[in-house]
């Protein structure tokens, strides 16, 4: 019995501590993910299985060093195994593939920055601009709904969504520059 | 990649549509390839991926994060969903107690509200366990742990609230100690608690991968993964790339590292002494300064004194040796240079990593390799002093060892592996050495190395083509005398042929007529085979290794027999 409840605690105690790192860092890994495999459907195929896979050797990963980094590990691994597995798919080759997550491990290192500066940034934007931000992104409307909705071809809405973007790249950058200046 | 505006809102767009999978194939196979040959392009995709991914997730995390677990896992998906929304709640909480000094006015409204929060969400505790739903079936462990994990939450959130006010979060961890006396011994330490240590020495290792070397008597407070206030007493601080912004704060000031090796001090009078070693370190009066730093370069030294509530910055001799970070006093001069001497030798064969295993399990980051840095991931084992040297002590209760050494090359079709091995008694079973495999979908061993009847035996399966596999055993001639240490190389040529050598003699050759690449990308495990599920056929090593070293070429057997050579003289492994 005392073993039992020891082995529940252990359980427990894993269990406590996976889900603690993973909600700090899913959002980089899933980053790391859709870098590497754009296309929403197929990146969350590897999300869900990387979860799957970081949560079965969560034993093997050692408290104190970096969770972020062991998930993008494995993430990149599942990338590569999905891209054997579905060879049709426009992929990147593997060295491509490596250097991709070698550099968005370190954009990832930024993130709550970028999501600190991404918000000042939003309130810039002008009512029009942030109508649609929010109808893509904060209600998770497809291009192609908004389109219809609005009577707008989807590539105009394309076209505003890139002009935005790059306002938003170009905001982000400078409100680091200047943070990093400080 | 040109760079205009017109050209970026293009690539935008596209971007854009990659991601919603709204470019056909063929555009995303061009786009592909463009990003793939054009450098400064996959900088600007990775910045847009990296923006994409924060307005996607910036205002709906949870469902973002539940998202990706499968409609036939509901269970899963609202076990999940309560957990984290507790987790968050906590969070809240914590933010709350933070920001107000009435914690019991604090503590009572947030007790009240997580009551109201568990009726409102109908969670209710029983026996240590949530409630589950109706016909919850546990299909999958990944769900039992959800389930665990959510009672987990709710548990230690209450224990919390009634119990515990300080923080539940652990920040940092001792890595070795020497001669350490705390007031209350830390198993590992945690944010914003105050540690006492009475006298000798601990090397601590933050969450974000800066180390300190507290010397006592000294007090901290652990304020954070990257930094710490140091009431009174010295440390030494080592602080990666990744650490960068380390901060140790002081009663007078604030001292943020650039990336660097320096040396605190506070004293009875709160005054600071800094050394910087390596790099360099920037003094604030404190962290609400925004003032300029005073910088501090290496081998510079500076006393800082408050006067009439001013930081007066006064400059002093630099002297390392003043601070401790000399955990290697354990060591002794003779020691050090013959482990330093057979160390040169390996690092003239310019190894692909080579792990010596000296000092600390933990201090192992870091050793040489090309590319990254492969490190130790000690799952129980322990280094033991044997003869003149350490080694890993491997047994049924120390465990086993991982070398963490993930994506460091591709397969490949030469290699050279080293290590040093002593089986205490004789044991007729299987005897795991080393296990590596491929991450693939079989989970097929790519390298096995194992005792038997007082044999090495080297075991691989190729996996370039499945059908195709071929299973290489190679059983050595010579007997690995039980109590005493050999030396095990194995190399591999690109023809084909496979190669032991026992103490630096060579023993067998074979040669499958396959020239497939042998060595792939998963950790590599040391005493433990980790491709045999059940526990009492795995086998367990009784002894020591030491001194694994892999190549990406195939060692000489002059090579091999120097390194044997080289032992007996450094480290007196060799029993001649």
């Amino acid at each position: 019995m005392a073993s039992q409840n020891k082995q529940q605690q252990t359980m427990d105690d894993l269990t406590s501590q996976f889900l603690k790192h993973y909600v700090e860092n899913q959002r980089r890994i899933y980053g790391l993910i859709r870098s590497l495999v754009p296309r929403c459907q197929d990146a969350d195929d590897v999300m869900q299985e990387t979860t799957a896979v970081m949560w079965q050797k969560f034993r093997e990963f050692q408290p104190g060093t970096n969770f972020s980094a062991w998930g993008n590990r494995i993430a990149h691994l599942l990338v590569l195994k999905h891209y054997q597995k579905n060879k049709n798919l426009p992929s990147f080759k593997p060295e491509i593939l490596d250097e991709i997550t070698k550099d968005a491990h370190i954009l990832n290192k930024q993130m709550t920055h970028r999501l600190d500066a991404l918000l000042s940034c939003l309130k810039k934007l002008s009512s029009d601009d942030r109508e649609l931000v929010k109808w893509r992104y904060e209600q998770n409307t497809s291009v192609k709904e908004i389109s219809q909705k609005q009577n707008i071809a989807s590539h105009t809405i394309y076209r505003s969504l890139g002009r935005i973007h790059n306002c938003l790249l170009d905001c982000i950058k400078r409100h680091m520059a200047v943070e990093t200046s400080l | 990649m040109n760079t205009n505006n017109n050209e970026n809102l293009k690539y935008h767009q596209q971007f854009l549509q990659l991601w919603d999978g709204t470019l056909s194939d063929q555009e995303s196979q061009k786009l592909t390839e463009l990003l793939s040959s054009d450098v400064q392009l996959r900088q600007f995709y990775l910045e847009f991926m990296s923006v994409n991914v924060c307005l996607h997730q910036l205002n709906d995390p949870v469902e973002d994060l539940i998202g990706v677990i499968n409609d036939d896992q509901l269970q899963s998906k609202q076990i999940l969903q309560d957990a984290i929304e507790i987790d968050q709640y906590r969070k809240e909480l914590l933010r709350q107690q933070e920001a107000s000094k009435n914690r019991t006015k604090v503590k009572k409204q947030a007790e009240d509200q997580l009551k109201e929060y568990l009726d409102q969400h109908e969670i209710h505790q029983k026996n240590n366990h949530i409630c589950s739903r109706p016909n919850l079936v546990q299909k999958r462990s990944f769900e039992k742990g959800l389930k665990a994990l959510a009672a987990c939450l709710i548990i230690g959130l209450c224990f919390w609230l009634l119990v515990t006010p300080t923080s539940l979060y652990d920040v940092a961890k001792i890595t070795y100690s020497h001669e350490a006396q705390w007031g209350v011994e830390p198993d590992k330490f945690y944010q914003d608690k105050k540690y006492h240590l009475i006298s000798g020495l601990a090397e601590i290792e933050f969450n974000d991968g800066a180390k300190i070397i507290l010397e006592g008597p000294s007090q901290i407070t652990f304020e954070s993964a990257n930094g710490a206030y140091l009431d009174h007493g010295k440390l030494t601080a080592q602080v990666p790339e990744r650490a960068k912004g380390f901060t140790i704060v002081t009663p007078i000031s604030s001292v943020v590292d650039f990336g660097t090796e320096f040396g605190i001090e506070v004293d009875s009078n709160a005054s600071v002494l800094v050394h910087v070693f390596k790099g360099s370190v920037g003094i604030r009066q404190s962290r609400l300064d925004h003032k300029d730093f005073t910088m501090i370069k290496q081998g510079q030294g500076k006393r800082l004194k408050k006067i009439d509530g001013d930081l007066t910055v006064i400059d002093v001799p630099g002297k390392q040796a003043y601070f401790s970070n000399q955990l290697n006093k354990k060591w002794d001069d003779n020691q050090v240079a013959s482990i330093s001497l057979y160390q040169q030798y390996i690092q003239s064969l310019n190894p692909d990593y080579y792990f010596p295993f000296e000092l600390s399990l933990e201090s192992m980051e870091g050793v040489i390799g090309m590319n990254g840095t492969p490190k130790v991931v000690s799952m129980g084992a322990e280094l033991y002093k044997d003869q003149t040297n350490y080694a890993l002590e491997l047994n049924s209760e120390k465990q086993y060892v991982i070398l963490d050494v993930f994506q460091r090359k591709e397969k490949r079709k030469t290699f050279s592996m080293m290590l040093w091995v002593k089986q205490i008694n004789e044991q007729t079973d299987i005897s795991p050495l080393l296990y590596s495999a491929t991450f693939n979908e079989t989970g097929y061993p790519v390298i096995a190395l194992y005792l038997e009847n007082q044999s090495i035996v080297f075991d691989s399966v190729t996996t370039c083509d499945r059908q195709k596999d071929v299973d290489y055993i190679l059983v050595s001639k010579s007997d690995i005398s039980p109590n005493q240490w050999a030396c095990i190389v194995v190399t591999k040529k690109e023809n084909g042929d496979l190669s032991l050598y026992v103490n630096g003699k060579h023993d067998k050759t074979i040669n499958k007529g396959t020239d497939c690449p042998l060595f792939g990308w998963e950790d590599i495990c040391l005493g433990y085979n980790s491709n045999i599920v059940d526990e009492a056929t795995r086998g367990i090593f009784d002894g020591y290794i030491d001194e694994v070293a892999f190549f990406d070429y195939v060692l000489s057997s002059e090579e091999i027999e120097n390194i044997y050579k080289h032992d007996s003289l450094a480290k007196n492994k060799n029993n001649n």
